[in-house]
């Protein structure tokens, strides 16, 4: 019994070395979902600052939204990282209704993560709604 | 480095002791670089006091064997009961015991059990419905679907094991100093403030529960995943949960009896050592309150990772309390034969 403790311990020991070792080395989702977030948050900040030129704050809006959803690919059930990455899609102001398809998917995720704030993303909603409702009958 | 390790080693449970309480209660363990580093540190000394102890063990039977003698001779034993580092070894041995395998057994089962349910996430209508338009989001970005279903949960899982092995390595490493040194005193009284400020900064109104209802039909549970998402999907009841409701949640009744056998093994030994003559009965005492503050804080505080200070103090107290007696070196020869 006294060798059968002994290896077992032996064998927590290890365990808790390698698990603290990855903990430590090993780049965890996220943690990567954190580093795109702190950037995406940087260049969405830059898009709202009306000294820039449009097309200055047009780059740094897409910047913004390609690391929204990098940071969204590691960690999706944020529902804070979706409502930015919607206020983004709504900067750009895209025509394209793939696009606006997307941006109805990111307030509906959000929608769904935080009930507290429905209200204010049914606004949203119906506001791509109709927009998309104008674009058709313009067309 | 025999003579100087055994205290420096004592020293440094005491640091680390400390060092891993102040984290618990002044920084966010949940983050797993932190954790990591707390890991890396008990399982640094717990493998270097191993290696020291199964070092005496190997030195005590080189000597036995040149003797050519069957049994420990006389002079050997003689010998020994000069030499403190030597005895230390042998007395520490003792902390390698049948509870603490079983108590290992029983963490494993959990760990076992978590690991299974991070890689089978929970089949649930709303949940499937949200990964579904998370996916659709991802298609028409015209990226690959997030790997975060099966990660999310797996790192839940992988700080909760990583936690639960650092406290049986201090429950560890705590009987071993106990067994081996008459000083073990002074960590327990340490390890009785650290416990009693963590419980204070613990307790209060703020962060007791709302209330105190546990599904009763959750055999599996839903696994480590997020357990706000299963709020915010209504699956879970959107209120401060303690961690005894969401260990209900995430690892069903099966899982929360894997997750307190240890707690009602060490129960049931200290129940025992009440009956003990060789014993002051304060002690098992002692222990059972420290249990109990245990359970307490686990059913009806809010779940938060600052009790990550009051479990660590409260297994080493644990591990100090529930020794068998003391005895001396002959008789733990015997044992050990």
């Amino acid at each position: 019994m006294k060798q059968m403790a002994s290896v077992s311990t032996f064998v927590t020991i290890i365990l808790l070395l390698l698990f603290s070792l990855c903990q430590i080395f090993l780049q965890l989702p996220p943690q990567k979902a954190a580093l795109h977030e702190s950037v995406a948050s940087r260049a969405f900040y830059t898009s709202q600052n009306n000294d820039l030129s449009h097309q200055e704050r047009n780059s740094a809006a897409q910047k913004a939204k390609s690391h929204f959803i990098h940071a969204l690919a590691n960690n999706p059930y944020e529902a804070g990282l979706w409502i930015r990455l919607a206020s983004v899609h709504k900067t750009l102001g895209s025509e394209n209704s793939q696009d606006n398809d997307s941006l109805v998917d990111a307030v509906r995720v959000a929608r769904i993560l935080r009930s507290d704030i429905q209200p204010n993303l049914d606004r949203i909603l119906i506001q791509i709604n109709s927009e998309n409702r104008n674009d058709i009958t313009h067309e | 480095m025999n003579k100087h390790f055994y205290d420096v080693s004592f020293f440094a449970y005491c640091f680390l002791l400390v060092f891993s309480c102040m984290s618990g209660l002044f920084l966010d363990l949940s983050s797993p670089k932190l954790l990591g580093i707390v890991g890396l540190a008990w399982s640094a000394l717990s493998l270097l006091v191993f290696l020291w102890v199964v070092e005496r063990v190997y030195y005590f039977k080189k000597q036995v064997g040149k003797t050519g003698e069957p049994g420990l001779s006389h002079r050997i034993l003689k010998s020994m009961s000069q030499q403190k580092f030597y005895n230390l070894g042998v007395k520490a041995l003792r902390s390698f015991n049948a509870i603490n395998f079983l108590i290992i057994i029983c963490g494993a089962l959990y760990c076992f059990w978590m690991f299974y349910l991070a890689l089978s996430p929970p089949r649930v209508e709303p949940l499937l419905k949200l990964n579904e338009l998370i996916a659709d989001f991802f298609q028409g970005q015209g990226l690959a679907e997030p790997n975060i279903f099966w990660a999310s949960p797996m790192i839940s899982a992988w700080l909760n094991a990583t936690i639960l092995l650092i406290l049986f390595l201090v429950f560890w490493l705590m009987q071993l100093y106990v067994y081996s040194n008459s000083q073990y005193w002074n960590i327990a009284w340490l390890a009785l403030s650290l416990f009693f400020l963590s419980f204070f900064a613990m307790i209060g109104p703020g962060n007791s529960v709302n209330s105190l209802h546990i599904p009763d039909n959750i055999w599996i549970g839903y696994g480590w995943s997020n357990i706000d998402v299963l709020q915010a999907l209504g699956i879970i009841p959107n209120e401060r949960l303690s961690y005894f409701q969401m260990r209900f949640y995430a690892s069903g009744i099966t899982g929360v009896t894997f997750f307190y056998l240890p707690g009602l093994i060490v129960m049931f030994v200290l129940m025992r050592n009440m009956f003990s003559k060789s014993l002051d009965r304060r002690l098992p005492l002692i222990g059972l309150l420290v249990l109990l503050v245990l359970l307490y804080v686990d059913i009806g505080y809010n779940a938060n990772i600052r009790q990550f200070s009051l479990w660590i103090s409260g297994w080493c107290l644990l591990g100090c309390v529930s020794i068998r007696e003391r005895s001396n070196i002959r008789r733990i020869y015997r044992i050990h034969q």
